[in-house]
């Protein structure tokens, strides 16, 4: 039994109401007195030099009012380089690159005046992938790195299309494969996926006397601000973020999208808010995506199974620019070092510019994809030496006072747990056979585990505030996504506070009046937020004190003699008479009357516990506060005739610390699943030989509809070992969900085709061929016995 | 989107007016499932949108003619979906038509717009061709009919001169006892285009059967079988795939973002097997 009232009791979302009855706020429902709307001339080539751009038949079109072209740019941003442009000038290094803005009247006219833009190009030589862009004579997308600011820490190779490159160094790798008794080394990769969120990027943007003001969806509104004040040259004051509902960001919504581009309009427009939103054909060419990546592995074993060495390369194709190409390959690699214990390890991470559209954070930072490449060499291994893969990898795997392949001594491992749970739930230990059932199917099944951890360091700050009648707000400025964060942080200020969740509410985020957050990503918010919430209830000046003060003062006694016990504010007098207040009646005491607001501010930062990773090794004793940990299995069904495949079970468990919301848990990790699902079996975005998106539709682009989640689907959340330094030993559990699913999939279709599926997705196409080949080779061979 | 003007003409006077006026660059508007996609995409250079929803000679409905169905140009496939008669004569055409879109899609879509876009992944083709459908036209010069095969001329071309519309396609009861079946391979479980649909219409007592194939050539394709060998249950299994392939050899599949050619033509054979055995197996229960 849970010695919590609130924390661990499963409830509804608290914005599930609006939302589905269609009153929530998304960006698209912005609309303002004067408001102009903008649309944005894009260059339908990949690479090419923009010889002239001729505005002039555009500008006559009724109803613009001005039209912007490179020549109006005024700076160059980004989150690590500052590489890219608001609109291209010189030359444009991807398809859907802007290269004019108009700003109109109506959105008509804005598109009107568009499609009269001539743009003159002279093709260049696109960079397709990250294997010709590694290429010594490879065209350059960016003459100079060094010609740019560096905004954040990254570390680019001068001539080269590598903007960042990360080394990771543990033990002698050379040693380590020496000793080994098994090596297995392969070639792994994937294809570009897009985040899809039901709403696409945009924004409302009025540039006025107090400054700038923007309506966005964004998921990081103060580096939004922090980014916007330094290219327009404004102090903090006079940049104000106004958050709108997100229909969904998954990490897409992380970075600067349109706010730029409506900015630079606004700029000349004073007094006109502008808006844009990307049409869906816009947003799969600029929205930001999952870039396609390559992975080299070598891992080598002990005949017993133990695990000695491991060798990753991992070749990111991050697109036309860096933007946070460098922190998915930091977290990646980082995670790479896999969940298991390796003595000798070596990591590269070579982020690449192509001239392919741009790649930003998504669901994991790069996670899902080096799981499907080491997992596979797990498989690889195991099945080599004819061991079973739970029993390997459970041999294998890290636990409590281990060291990482990070360097760090760790605390709270649940990861064997977490592999017992998933093939506990799949009947794991059951009979199985794979290959074809007598229904004419071929069957498999497999198992994948992974480790992320959460972006260090990086502080959040909360605002709590008592209402009169003892409702509490709280100023939280991480953002509601799905994830369900409007929903835990409530939870965890009315435990703390010990009154009825009902009673809390959110306030949307607004950074004329939020209180300073990093991002919401890394699956950061509950653990963070939560600390810092309850920093300023329980913290010096807290919530808590000001109420034993207020209660002091009406009942006339000592701060002193006053305390709070379990949600009851107690005071005794030195002559042993005692008062109560249920803070749940707080309204009711009047003690708050009359007196100063009961208003906290609470912090957490994590910068005192991290230790910098050693710029040759990246090993760190703590480059973390958090790692997540988690195992999912699947099986699949796989018809000979078609190749198509059907998921027919999962099994999830999560090493969540302590789960405040059981529910939104659940719904999270369902959401990863069925997301990870699309990864593996029907997403890509498919390009042509000069670097154009073939597939840019949602017909073409196969994500999963809710009649392809059909699934058994089992999830266990693992409380083992909560988190010594979460809220009630919460762990983060937003990128977890997706992070083994693909990969899980994936082992359980090679082990029901009987032949190993490399590439990222595995489509019926690749299926069915696969089979043939099998089925014409052992034909060959029985011919020519 | 392009600008363009909206018209909805009463009579066919006005109708064949507004087609000649704006020579070819027009676009007729019944359901709009199709045009309004393209019309947003930017990816029509019409003018005009001329709603034929006005021509009550084109509100007939599902008329019983003389030995089958006739279906108006407007007749939705909602509707089409829902009829006794559609159901229990041209049972194929039906699932096709399940197919299309979504409920909302089909509550707005209309079987003649279907065929009349010409594509050749256009879900109720291949039924429409086993079951030998006729197009009924009607142009300012006159009326003629044309068998739907001829109907189709290339991808997003048909038969149609720039001054005709289709008045109604007219469904011939099949001859009994007959088996049929309509397949559609997607890459997902939801919402999809076809990447490839196969219709089998059986008549084992003329020995033939016929298949009309989707997505795997430049227009929707028929394809006969007479000889007998694929009617009768006990055919050799060999002589049977060896009639298939000789059928699916017509087809002319291309490499595209949906699949590849070599994918299209094994699952053109897969689903031709599967069509013709679950027609047999349609046929068998009717008898007993």
């Amino acid at each position: 039994m849970s010695e919590y009232r609130v924390v661990g009791k499963s409830i509804p979302r608290k914005d599930a109401l609006e939302k589905v009855t269609g009153s929530a706020i998304y960006g698209a429902d912005i609309f303002l007195p004067k408001m102009l709307y903008a649309a944005v001339c894009r260059s339908p080539h990949a690479h090419a030099k923009i010889l002239s751009v001729d505005i002039g038949e555009a500008a006559k079109v009724p109803g613009v009012k001005i039209i912007l072209t490179g020549k109006d740019n005024i700076g160059l941003f980004g989150q690590f380089l500052m590489d890219q442009p608001i609109i291209a000038f010189e030359k444009v290094r991807y398809e859907g690159e802007p290269v004019a803005a108009v700003a109109a009247e109506d959105l008509d006219a804005a598109w009107e005046a568009v499609k009269l833009i001539k743009v003159e190009y002279e093709l260049l030589t696109p960079v397709i992938d990250s294997i010709q862009a590694m290429k010594p004579d490879s065209p350059l997308l960016h003459e100079k790195w060094s010609d740019y600011k560096m905004a954040q820490a990254a570390n680019p190779v001068d001539k080269s299309n590598v903007c960042d490159h990360f080394h990771l160094k543990k033990g002698d790798i050379e040693a380590g494969f020496a000793e080994s008794d098994i090596i297995v080394e392969n070639d792994y990769d994937g294809e570009m996926v897009q985040h899809s969120t039901m709403e696409t990027h945009g924004s409302t943007v009025l540039f006025d006397n107090k400054g700038l003001t923007i309506w966005s969806p964004t998921q990081s509104p103060f580096m939004t601000r922090d980014q916007l004040a330094k290219l327009f040259n404004l102090s903090l004051n006079q940049v104000r973020i106004i958050c709108t509902h997100i229909g969904g960001g998954f990490g897409s919504k992380y970075e600067l999208k349109t706010e730029p581009i409506l900015a630079l309009l606004a700029l000349k427009l004073k007094g006109r808010p502008i808006k844009m939103f990307n049409t869906r054909a816009e947003e799969f060419l600029t929205g930001g995506c999952r870039g396609p990546w390559r992975i080299h592995a070598k891992t080598g074993a002990k005949k017993d199974g133990t695990l000695v060495a491991h060798q990753f390369t991992i070749y990111w194709d991050t697109g036309a620019y860096a933007t946070t190409g460098p922190r998915v390959s930091y977290n990646a690699c980082f995670a790479s070092v896999t969940p298991y214990k390796i003595p000798n390890i070596v990591i590269d991470g070579y982020t690449v510019v192509t001239n392919k559209h741009i790649a930003t954070a998504y669901r994991g930072f790069g996670v899902p994809e080096v799981v499907w490449g080491y997992e596979n060499q797990m498989d690889l291994i195991a099945e080599k030496l004819n061991m079973d893969k739970v029993e390997f990898r459970l041999k294998n795997a890290l636990d409590d006072d281990d060291e990482s392949g990070t360097g760090e001594i760790l605390k709270s491992v649940a990861v064997k747990d977490c592999i017992k749970e998933a093939a506990r739930l799949l009947e794991w230990d059951k009979d199985f056979k794979p290959g074809l059932t007598p229904e004419g199917k071929l069957r498999g099944r497999g198992i994948a585990a992974f480790c992320k951890l959460t972006g260090t360091p990086s502080s959040t700050s909360v605002i709590v505030k008592m209402n009169e009648d003892g409702t509490v707000v709280v100023f939280v400025s991480g953002l509601e996504m799905g994830q369900g964060s409007t929903t835990v942080i409530p939870q965890i200020v009315a435990e703390g506070l010990g009154i009825s969740v009902e009673k809390v509410t959110t306030v949307p985020v607004d950074t004329l009046y939020s209180p300073y957050d990093k991002t919401t990503t890394s699956s950061r918010l509950t653990f963070h937020s939560g600390n810092a919430a309850l920093d300023a209830i329980n913290g010096i000046g807290g919530i808590n004190d000001q109420i034993r003060e207020l209660a002091s003062i009406k009942w006339k006694m000592d701060v002193e003699q006053v305390v709070i016990q379990d949600g009851v504010v107690i005071g005794r007098d030195n002559s042993g008479n005692e008062k109560r207040i249920v803070i749940e009646d707080i309204g009711k005491s009047g003690i708050m009357k009359e007196q100063k607001p009961v208003i906290a501010t609470g912090k957490y930062s994590t910068s005192e516990i991290y230790d910098p990773p050693d710029v040759e090794t990246h090993q760190s004793k703590r480059p973390t506060v958090m790692w997540f940990w988690g195992a999912q299995a699947a099986e699949v069904e796989i018809d000979p005739e078609t190749g198509k495949v059907e998921v027919t079970k999962v099994t999830a468990a999560h090493d969540i610390g302590k789960a405040i919301n059981p529910l939104g848990v659940l719904q999270q990790i369902e959401g990863g699943v069925i997301m990870g699902m699309g990864h593996a079996l029907l997403e890509e975005m498919i390009f042509d030989d000069k670097a154009i998106l073939l597939n840019g539709n949602m017909v073409d682009f196969k994500l999963p509809t809710s009649r392809d989640a059909k699934m058994d689907l089992k999830i266990a959340l693992v409380e083992t070992k909560p988190h010594p330094e979460g809220p009630y030993g919460a762990k983060g559990i937003g990128e977890p969900g997706m992070a083994p699913t693909a990969a899980a999939i994936a082992f359980a279709v090679s082990n029901a085709v009987g032949k190993r599926f490399t590439s990222m997705p595995i489509k019926a196409d690749d299926v069915l061929l696969t089979l043939k080949k099998m089925k014409s080779s052992d034909n060959h061979r029985m011919g020519g016995e | 989107m392009s600008t363009f003007q909206y018209y909805r003409p009463q009579r066919f006077e006005e109708l064949w007016q507004l087609m000649v006026e704006y020579n070819n660059a027009f676009s007729l508007l019944a359901g709009g499932t199709d045009l309004l996609v393209r019309l947003r995409k930017g990816r029509t250079n019409s003018r005009a949108l001329i709603d034929i929803k006005g021509l009550q000679e084109l509100h007939g409905g599902i008329q019983e003619i003389n030995g089958g169905l006739r279906v108006g140009a407007l007749a939705l496939m909602g509707d089409l979906v829902d009829d006794a008669r559609m159901q229990q004569h041209f049972p194929a055409l039906v699932e096709a038509m399940k197919w299309v879109g979504s409920t909302q899609i089909r509550n707005r879509a209309t079987l003649t717009g279907n065929i009349c876009n010409a594509s050749p992944a256009a879900d109720t083709a291949p039924a429409l061709l086993v079951y030998g459908a006729r197009v009924n036209i009607l142009g300012s010069l006159g009326e003629r009919t044309l068998s739907l095969e001829d109907f189709f001329l290339a991808p997003g071309r048909s038969a149609l001169n720039p001054h005709e519309i289709v008045q109604s396609i007219d469904l011939s009861y099949p001859e009994t006892p007959n088996g049929s079946s309509f397949l559609r391979l997607t890459r997902r479980r939801g919402f999809d285009l076809a990447t490839v649909s196969v219709a089998c219409l059986l008549i084992p007592e003329a020995g033939r059967i016929r298949f009309g194939l989707g997505a795997v050539a430049p227009t929707p394709l028929l394809v006969i079988d007479g000889s007998g060998v694929l009617t009768q249950t006990e055919s050799a299994q060999v002589a049977k795939e060896s009639a298939l392939a000789k059928l699916a050899e017509r087809a002319t599949p291309i490499s595209d973002v949906r699949a590849s050619k070599e994918y299209r033509q094994a699952m053109l054979f897969a689903l031709m097997s599967k069509a013709q055995h679950i027609a047999s197996e349609r046929l068998n229960q009717s008898r007993s």
